[in-house]
Parts: C-alpha cells; sequence; structure tokens
C-alpha cells in the first residue's frame, strides 16, 4: 500500500526544493524575489517548483485516467509547464501566482479530455473560458481545492491556525479541541468564528475558488 | 447548548441538507448566542464541504490519489497537511474497502513513476543538469527505506514485512551498494567541480537540447539550399561543437561555435527567410554569441528573438535581464 521505497528521479527533484510542495507561503515569497530581482539562482527553484506542481497534478490525473499514456502524460506536462514558464511575467497579483499555476493546470486538462472526445475539434487555449461546459467532462479538481484551503488554513496566525487546523481538518469535537489547546469552550467558539471569518475573506483562497468554479 | 448539537454544529458542512436545516432551526429557537458561528460556518459550507467527501462518491478517488503523490512528492509536509492526512489515515484504517481502492492507486503510482523520468524530462525542456549533485544529496539526506519507514507505520502489519524483506535484501546488497555510492560520490563531487569551472556565461549560454532537435517537427520537405538548410547546418556545428566525459566537464569548442555563429547570423539576416526560423535562429545566435563571451552581440540577437517573437521571446527577454544584472554585478 505504501508509495515505492526506491529513490526515483522524481524524489530527485523534489528533494531540490528547499520547501514543500503545498508552502504556497514560500512559493509566494519565491515568485516575489525572482520577479524583483531575476536571479538564475531563483529562476531555477521556481522552475524546479512549477514542474513539480504541473506534474504532481497531472500524476493525480493519470492515477484516475489509466487511458492516460505514459507519452501522453509527459506531453501534458511538458505543453503546460512551457506555457506557464514562458509567461511567468503575466501575473499581475503575486499572491495570485499558485492560483494561476492551479487555473492553467486545470484548464490544459479540460482541453485534453475535450480531445480526447471529439478528436476532430480543434480547441482554442485562449477561448476555454467561453467553452460550454461539458458535463461528463466536469473535472472535479478536489485536489486543487483541498491543497488551496489547507494552505490558507495554514496561514492564518498562529492561535487561530491551531483551531481551525483541529476543528477542519482533524474534526476533532470542542471538547477534545479545548482539552488539546487547554483554553475554554467559549474561546474556543470566538477563535473559530474569527478564523472562519478570516478564511471567508482570505484573498488567496477567493482568487482559487472564483478560478475553480469559473 | 446540548453538547451533541455543539458537535454537531462543527460538522455543519458535512451534514446532510435535512440535518443542516433542523439544526439551524434549533440553534435560531433554542441558543441564539450560537446563532453569528453558524452564520460563519454556512458561508464557508462551499469552500469546507470538499475536504471531506464521502468515502462512497466517486470524487473520494481523486483525495485518495492526491493523498499518494503528494506523499511521493513531498518530504516533510506543512503542518496543516500532515493534519489533514493524519485524519484521512484514521479513516483508511477503518475502512477496508478504502484501502483496497488505496491499493489500486498506488499500484499504478508505482508503475507510474517506474516509466517516469522526471529529472530527465525537466533537463530537456529548461537545459538544467541536476542529476548527478541532486542524487548524491538525497542519498546522504536520507538511507534506503527510511522514507517507507514512515510511510508504513501508518499501514501496520504488512508494511512492516515488506519493510522485513527490504531490510534482508538490504544486506546482501550493502557491500555494492557502498561500491556504488562511492562511486556516485566521485561522480557527484566532480561534476560539481565541473561546474564551478564554468562561467556565468557559460551557464547562461547553455544550449539544451530540446533547441537542437530540428529535423522532425516542421514537416516540410528538406530544402539543401536557403535559409532552412543554413540552420540546419548551424544545428549540426553546434552539436559537434559540445563535448564532455561521462556529462562531466561540459566544454563547447570554439571553431564549430564561430561556424555556428556565422550561419545563425546569415539565417536572421534573411529578409525571405520566415519570421519563426529567424527568431530560433537569433535565440540560438545569442547563446552561442554568449559561449563566444561577445555580450553585446550576444545582446543584439536576444533583441532580435524579442522583436521577432516566437516561442523563445520570453527566454531571451529573461537572458537581456540576466545580462544587465551581471553588468550591474560587475
Amino acid at each position: 500500500m505504501e508509495p515505492a521505497a526506491e529513490l526515483t528521479s522524481i524524489d530527485v527533484l523534489a528533494r531540490r526544493l528547499p520547501f514543500s510542495l503545498d508552502d504556497y507561503t514560500r512559493v509566494g515569497e519565491l515568485y516575489v524575489r525572482w520577479r524583483q530581482h531575476r536571479t538564475p539562482e531563483a529562476q531555477e527553484l521556481l522552475e524546479i517548483w512549477l514542474y513539480c506542481y504541473v506534474l504532481r497534478y497531472f500524476f493525480i490525473k493519470a492515477l484516475q485516467n489509466p487511458r492516460l499514456s505514459v507519452v501522453g502524460l509527459e506531453a501534458l506536462v511538458g505543453e503546460t509547464f512551457l506555457r506557464l514558464r514562458s509567461n511567468l511575467d503575466s501575473v499581475r497579483y503575486p499572491e495570485r501566482f499558485v492560483a494561476w499555476v492551479a487555473s492553467a493546470c486545470r484548464h490544459a486538462f479540460l482541453n485534453h479530455l475535450r480531445h480526447q472526445m471529439r478528436p476532430d475539434a480543434l480547441v482554442d487555449e485562449e477561448e476555454e473560458g467561453s467553452e460550454e461546459p461539458i458535463d461528463s467532462l466536469q473535472a472535479e479538481d478536489l485536489s486543487l481545492w483541498v491543497s488551496a484551503v489547507v494552505a490558507a488554513i495554514g496561514r492564518l496566525p498562529n492561535f487561530l491556525r491551531e483551531v481551525a487546523r483541529l476543528a477542519l481538518l482533524e474534526r476533532l469535537s470542542y471538547e477534545e479541541i479545548s482539552r488539546s489547546l487547554r483554553k475554554p469552550p467559549p474561546t474556543i467558539r470566538v477563535y473559530l468564528h474569527r478564523a472562519l471569518e478570516r478564511l471567508r475573506t482570505d484573498p488567496e483562497l477567493q482568487e482559487f475558488r472564483a478560478l475553480l468554479e469559473a | 447548548m446540548r453538547d451533541f448539537q455543539v458537535q454537531k454544529l462543527l460538522q455543519y458542512p458535512w451534514l446532510a441538507a435535512e440535518e443542516q436545516g433542523v439544526l439551524a432551526q434549533q440553534i435560531q429557537e433554542e441558543q441564539p448566542e450560537w446563532q453569528p458561528l453558524l452564520e460563519a460556518i454556512k458561508a464557508l459550507t462551499p469552500v469546507l464541504r470538499p475536504l471531506h467527501p464521502d468515502p462512497g462518491e466517486s470524487r473520494f478517488e481523486e483525495l485518495l490519489a492526491y493523498y499518494l503523490v503528494t506523499r511521493r512528492f513531498s518530504g516533510t509536509l506543512p503542518l496543516e497537511v500532515q493534519a489533514y492526512f493524519s485524519a484521512l489515515e484514521t479513516e483508511l484504517r477503518a475502512n477496508v474497502a478504502l484501502q483496497q481502492r488505496l491499493e489500486v492507486l498506488a499500484d499504478r503510482l508505482q508503475a507510474l513513476i517506474g516509466s517516469f523520468d522526471a529529472v530527465q524530462h525537466f533537463g530537456s525542456l529548461t537545459g538544467y543538469q541536476i542529476e548527478a549533485e541532486a542524487l548524491e544529496e538525497v542519498r546522504c539526506s536520507e538511507p534506503l527505506g527510511a522514507r517507507s519507514g514512515r510511510v508504513a507505520k501508518h499501514w501496520g502489519d504488512r508494511s512492516a514485512r515488506v519493510l522485513g524483506r527490504q531490510g534482508r535484501r538490504w544486506r546482501w546488497v550493502e557491500r555494492g551498494a557502498l561500491v556504488v555510492v562511492g562511486f556516485a560520490a566521485l561522480y557527484s563531487a566532480l561534476f560539481v567541480w565541473g561546474r564551478h569551472q564554468q562561467s556565468e556565461l557559460e551557464r547562461l549560454g547553455f544550449i539544451a537540447p530540446v533547441l537542437l532537435e530540428v529535423d522532425t517537427y516542421r514537416g516540410e520537405p528538406l530544402e539543401s539550399a536557403g535559409p532552412e538548410a543554413a540552420y540546419r547546418q548551424a544545428v549540426a556545428q553546434l552539436r559537434q561543437a559540445y563535448t564532455s566525459v561521462l556529462g562531466l566537464f561540459p566544454h563547447y569548442r570554439k571553431a564549430p561555435l564561430q561556424e555556428a555563429a556565422a550561419l545563425l547570423l546569415h539565417v536572421v539576416s534573411q529578409p525571405e527567410a520566415s519570421p519563426l526560423l529567424r527568431h530560433e535562429a537569433a535565440f540560438l545566435l545569442g547563446k552561442v554569441q554568449l559561449l563566444l563571451e561577445d555580450v553585446p552581440a550576444a545582446r543584439q540577437a536576444f533583441l532580435q528573438a524579442v522583436e521577432l517573437e516566437g516561442p523563445h521571446a520570453a527566454e531571451a527577454q529573461r537572458l537581456l535581464e540576466a545580462l544587465a544584472a551581471l553588468e550591474r554585478r560587475s
């Protein structure tokens, strides 16, 4: 059941990153640093993160779609990565960088599915937004969504983050949270209310929501 | 407010619509002080609901895939991701059917990983050569089997047996592996040393193999003369120019580089050549001029590549900025 034990080229690549693939705060900082200074080091790291993120997205899709061959996977990853890489400058707000990458991955996969179902139809990448949604092609993209929400919880201030983590991710009861944090239940209620309010107005999460629900 | 209602309130996003309605009414009538929290949870329900889908739903499959692939891609996960996965693992332990679904996906992932060379693919797309030094770093930082051990603790006896088998195998191959690791360390040291010998211009001028693949993708009949032919000759010269010993000490020979530069310059100055070909030639010319350490000529070529527009325009712009930064530093 466990993933493979031996080291593969994916391990080699992912371990080049000084932070986790899902540490969107550090990714955002890296992107800002690259935009400001353009150092080769920042560019290399940014490109490794970008490649790994795109690769992970399509690996998740490939696991659910056994018809997607390794050759097809390589092409999808390569094309999406190169398109994003050549447009890195076009992100207007750095805090939206990860959402922008996620959205591009989603569009690339939807476009791939459309081509699969209608091999004779050429779908222009630019027109994806205006395409009528095809029910059978609706990609769930739960992975993008979950990682965005989990990252948003990670951006909360310390005292709110713990409550949100225990209540929303681990789904502990009030009593368990209260015991774990050694705070009375009324305090937990107030903290949780604040955490939810913060999540509701988190700009990056809002961006994700807009992009994924579009 | 009764305890079970409080608990239900936290579970609101994942309750059935009917239960949500009943709970909302109870809170309104019996405990209005909980109303603000209920409203906050309600407002976030569309956001929170996908976090914990019902295992019976088909989209749970994507969650399992996300779990497996993310574990594979990340050494140390952020605390929040760990917490989320920990809750998922608790659910998995209690659900044999889910474990079986996870097994199927894990086998598929294993096969996929075995046939996908990410480092080579990444290198062909970007020109980065990171394999040797990275492999060594990973080997030093984490012994074989340590990673599976981390994951195995979640999966009880079966994984323990797998690890046991790996341990026995490891003893048999230990000596051989040490020799391999020794060679890898030596190779890595030479690789790093070789890279340090390269100047900044050589690093910026590195020509990714993908840039030299010209014969197959245009799908047009090959010309024996004209700009297309000159471009192909230039590419052939560049292939000849590159030398390395087992991937170490990469070096470009000057004479073929100069030949290639002359041919590329010829292509760029041909108005009858297609704009795309001229763009590609200008970009390649910029790289060659960097390798020849002629920075003004490289800058001019990259500017032309940007003006002519094409797939390498953004990269050319980036190289122009890198050159400007280099000048500011020196």
